[in-house]
């Protein structure tokens, strides 16, 4: 009996109910049937295991999802790490879905305006193009990428530039008033040019290859409507993805390296016949040492070829920068 | 816990709440008859006391996870059982609920247990005898009454379990056995 001193005087005041209690006992001695012990033993034994399990510490349900969120934490700062530190080999790699010709190239001159034969005829096999040509196209693109990372020219180099344009504008602006140099080659197939110069405004778009390519368009361009020259010499995922690094402008990103956009902004725009002769030289030239483009533009300004000289000269120019030019070419 | 000291009811549960399920059996063992009787002085009916039995044993079964020892574990189980009850009164009348506060109770007696030859005939009428009256109180005395003989309650723990305050409890215990005592003078 469980009842403490005052309730004990309450309840069970004398022998008599106690006498109660005893005589309670021993006529109550019903017990559940077995069946029922059999039953609430099976439930005993099948709900053991199950409480089991539900005592597992309370993070094991969250196992896969931490797993995933792990993941992708350590994704996200592996990708974001490596933005941050090694931005420039990222924007060399071309995004999966991006095209990998350069005949689609967004922003590409045969883009909407080419029909589908000049198109066709505007692979390199068509137009019999031979092996180290499609090398020249593809080397500038290459040699692009790798100025970019060189350190700006010297205060020299860009004398010597700057000494380079007026020249070049007295020869050019005689024959035909020429668009910014940023607008003349994308432009070339909104004004319907000849096939020759469909051909040329194929030919790949870099600060190298641009500046012997004539703008033919007689009528100016309005400046949207052309791919920015941004848009062609890094691809646009890259430029999206990239973050601009603080030591590193965007702008300074966007723009062409230091002595490009003298002679590609004010460079004389040949007629198409001397486009020809440059690429010609320029193929033939592809391997040659610096020593042979002085030479060969000595041989052209000696045969009164100024044209291709000054531009070939150009062209020297941004191959080697560094390369002394003589005096006589300056 | 001392080998030769009975486990508590309190660490018996613990333990099956950990998956010890030879603790259960022992719980089981130690209130299964005293939770019958219960069962069955309050709603007077074998097939009913054995269903009220089997849902009270399965429902803590089912709520082990969520056992924590604040009390003592026979009140926890009587106050199972004791809501339980509450419930089939619900289900089978309202009336039921008025007699449970504050009615007589059924009169309808216990039948008596000739099977036991070795009893003797007045020792069968005395037992027969304080069914009979016990059938008399009200459910909520009887039922203070059956919760202190059968779990050994205290008064507080049987108003922790019936869910009233101590005096209720104690009130309803004092009726109890004044009726009882007047009921079985003869053999006091």
């Amino acid at each position: 009996m469980a009842l403490n001193d005052r309730d004990a005087r309450d309840v069970l005041p004398d022998g008599a109910d106690a006498r109660i209690a005893s005589l309670y006992k021993e006529s109550s001695r019903e017990t559940p049937p077995a069946h029922l012990d059999r039953r609430i033993a099976v439930a005993a034994r099948a709900g053991a295991p199950r409480d089991l399990e539900r005592r597992l510490p309370w993070w094991t349900g969250w196992r896969l999802p931490l797993a995933a969120a792990a993941i992708g934490v350590v994704s996200a700062s592996l990708i974001a790490l490596m933005l941050h530190e090694d931005p420039e080999r990222l924007a060399s790699v071309p995004p999966p879905g991006a095209p990998s010709t350069i005949a689609e190239e967004p922003g590409d001159a045969r883009a909407p305006n080419v029909p589908a034969d000049a198109q066709i005829s505007a692979t390199p096999e068509a137009r019999g193009e031979d092996a180290p040509a499609r090398k020249n196209r593809a080397e500038p693109r290459r040699g692009l990428s790798e100025r970019r990372s060189e350190p700006p020219p010297s205060d020299q180099q860009r004398r010597a530039d700057a000494q380079q344009i007026p020249s070049a504008e007295k020869t050019t602006r005689a024959e035909t008033e020429p668009p910014p140099a940023h607008t003349s080659a994308p432009a070339a197939p909104v004004a319907q040019p000849s096939r020759e110069v469909q051909e040329q405004a194929l030919e790949p778009r870099s600060t190298v290859a641009a500046a012997p390519i004539p703008a033919p368009a007689p009528e100016p361009v309005p400046a949207a409507k052309p791919a920015p020259r941004e848009m062609r010499t890094a691809p646009p995922s890259a430029n999206m993805a990239r973050p601009a690094p603080p030591t590193k402008p965007s702008a300074k990103m966007a723009r062409p390296p230091s002595p490009a956009p003298a002679p590609e902004t004010s460079a004389p725009p040949p007629d198409s016949q001397a486009a020809v002769d440059i690429s010609r030289h320029l193929a033939e030239l592809e391997k040659a040492a610096p020593a042979a483009w002085l030479e060969r533009v000595h041989l052209l300004r000696r045969e009164g070829r100024s044209r291709e000289a000054v531009s070939l000269l150009a062209e020297f120019r941004k191959r080697y920068p560094f390369e002394a030019v003589p005096p006589d070419l300056q | 816990m001392p080998r030769d000291e009975p486990a508590r009811d309190e660490e018996l549960m613990v333990a099956y709440r950990d998956g010890n399920l030879g603790a259960f059996e022992a719980l089981y063992r130690r209130h299964k008859g005293g939770l019958y009787r219960y069962l069955l002085r309050q709603c007077r009916d074998n097939a009913v006391a054995e269903e009220l039995f089997q849902d009270v044993w399965l429902n803590l079964i089912r709520s082990r996870g969520s056992y924590v020892v604040s009390s003592r574990f026979t009140t926890y189980l009587y106050r199972v059982a004791h809501n339980r009850l509450i419930d089939h009164y619900r289900r089978q009348a309202p009336a039921a609920l008025v007699s449970y506060d504050e009615g007589e109770g059924a009169q309808e007696l216990l039948a008596p247990r000739e099977s036991e030859p070795n009893v003797s005939y007045e020792a069968r009428a005395q037992l027969v005898r304080v069914l009979e009256v016990l059938e008399t109180l009200p459910a909520a005395q009887r039922e203070a009454f059956v919760l202190q003989q059968e779990a050994g309650m205290s008064v507080e723990e049987i108003a922790e379990a019936t869910d009233v305050s101590r005096e209720t409890a104690k009130s309803r215990l004092r009726y109890a056995m004044n009726k009882l005592r007047a009921g079985l003078a003869e053999w006091l």
